[in-house]
């Protein structure tokens, strides 16, 4: 008998937790794209104002505690020691380090373009570049806000709920 | 060991160029008197040495002449070349391109063509690049011995203008006296030396640190167009020497004439294949003319960088000025 209902606990716990999970994803998106348009204006400005090349900005962001969590630059800096080729470091950095971001694939499609242009052409251009990706990046963010708050929590309710129902069924 | 040193320079510049360049099969001695690399879409790969160009075979092996499987530069190949020398960062080196030069790290520098993007007369940009000569920058000590001879015999550092054709070692002689004014060795006295690096070939400054060594009293203006360099040196840092490559434009005048006004010596390189060139070349005229150099010294040709085929002083170039244009009005009366 105990053990019938610490399995049910167990149920409960685990379906509630996977809500929860699914749910926080959802505001670690937000959070993740965030960081990801700071990351893009803070390019921006390293172009409007030093010129950087893209492997000064790169170890520059990575050196950034606010961009850290996002572990691409990092990738992406050890990347281009190898293959001095921004556009094959930055997809393979995104592919690697999709694991730890809750981005979905829309998102990293995106930041895959941006990555295909960077570097290619003039001042002008990058800025121009820059705009356009964090443009498009905030029409994600907002998506993902609406995600966050419709589907947040609906997500953590309906895990407590299946987990709930799960233990009825079983009892 | 110097022979060492320059292949290793050789080694250094070839990574800029990609996967084409990477079978390259050339012994220690060929990699250390190679002075250009020269990429062309779809002809052979060409090693300037002061021979004599030399091709390079599929197997990366040196031959003399050009003949059938010679290892040839693709479209893609330039284009990786292209990217490698711009650090995958076109933005940053928009001056450069437009210019037709990029500087890249160890100082070397690529010379790029392709098709001009102008707008009315001025080039905005160069697309569809089509050849790459990769120059390999060299850091001889010891090159500036013949013009350091000649500026101590006139007793001071004075302006100076080193001029001689392409390839004859210009650069690397202003870099060795810049070393050597601003470590001591000239006159016994520690100089403040301010080196404009307009194409960054002087002190190849990467990441803001010189890759050259130019001893430890040398400020290094990097990228700053030479005029505007010079004037803000003599301004803001008070050296006793300035130094910059390849001077001639308007602006250069102005500021080699304010420089002139401050007492700081000026010394320069300039292209000019003789003495007649250098004095009937409106720019280079006008610069001499200007006072600020005492002394111009010409350099022997691409056969033997760095070395010294004569020095005029202010006066001995005033003759020969004045003997040129007795020879000029004497031929002009003779074909009248």
């Amino acid at each position: 008998m105990t053990l019938k209902y610490a399995g049910i606990a167990v149920f409960i716990f685990t379906c509630t937790a996977a809500g929860f999970m699914k749910s926080l994803s959802l505001s670690r998106r937000v959070k993740e794209l965030e960081t990801f348009i700071s990351a893009l204006s803070f390019i921006a400005t390293e172009i409007r104002y030093f010129a950087s090349p893209t492997p000064v900005i790169i170890s520059k962001i990575k050196s950034k505690e606010e961009y850290a969590g996002l572990h691409v630059f990092e990738i992406c800096e050890k990347n281009l020691l190898t293959t001095h080729d921004f556009k094959k470091s930055w997809t393979s950095a995104l592919d690697a380090s999709k694991q730890y971001l809750s981005l979905d694939a829309g998102d990293i499609e995106t930041l895959k373009c941006f990555g295909n242009t960077f570097g290619t052409t003039d001042i002008e251009g990058e800025l121009a570049n820059c705009e356009h990706y964090i443009n498009s990046m905030k029409v994600r963010l907002e998506s993902a806000r609406i995600d966050k708050t419709k589907r947040g929590r609906m997500y953590s309710s309906l895990g407590l709920l299946t987990g709930v129902l799960i233990a009825a069924v079983l009892i | 060991m110097e022979e060492k040193i320059a292949a290793a320079r050789f080694d250094d510049a070839v990574q800029n160029l990609g996967k084409l360049t990477r079978c390259l099969n050339l012994s220690i001695s060929t990699k250390a008197r190679v002075q250009e690399i020269r990429l062309r879409i779809d002809k052979p790969v060409v090693l300037s040495l002061p021979e004599g160009p030399l091709f390079i075979t599929k197997f990366g092996t040196p031959a003399v002449l050009p003949r059938e499987g010679l290892l040839c530069a693709s479209r893609d190949s330039i284009d990786e070349a292209f990217r490698l020398i711009c650090e995958c960062s076109v933005h940053s080196h928009q001056r450069e391109i437009k210019n037709g030069f990029v500087t890249i790290r160890g100082g070397h520098r690529a010379g790029i063509c392709g098709t001009a993007v102008t707008e009315g007369r001025t080039i905005t940009n160069i697309r569809d690049i089509s050849s790459i000569n990769l120059r390999i920058a060299r850091d001889i000590k010891g090159a500036a011995d013949g013009v350091v001879k000649a500026i101590v015999s006139h007793g001071s550092v004075c302006g100076t203008l080193i001029f001689g054709p392409p390839g004859c070692g210009k650069t690397t002689v202003l870099r060795d006296l810049a070393r050597r004014l601003s470590l001591g060795s000239l006159f016994g006295k520690i100089h403040r030396v301010a080196v404009v690096d307009e194409r960054g070939e002087i002190a190849a400054t990467y990441h803001g640190k010189p890759q050259n060594d130019l001893g430890p009293c040398c400020d290094v203006l990097d990228g700053y167009p030479k005029g505007e360099g010079i004037m803000q040196a003599v301004r803001s840092l008070s050296p006793d020497v300035v130094i910059c490559d390849e001077i001639g434009g308007e602006e250069d005048e102005k500021a080699v004439e304010l420089s002139l006004n401050a007492g700081v010596a000026v010394i320069a390189s300039a292209h000019a294949g003789s003495a007649a060139e250098l004095l009937t070349r409106p720019q280079t005229a006008r610069l001499l003319n200007s006072g600020a150099f005492k002394l111009a010294i010409k350099l022997a040709g691409k056969e033997n960088p760095g070395k010294v085929e004569h020095v005029y002083t202010l006066e001995s170039l005033q003759q020969f000025r004045m003997n040129y244009n007795n020879a000029r009005i004497g031929k002009d009366i003779r074909s009248a």
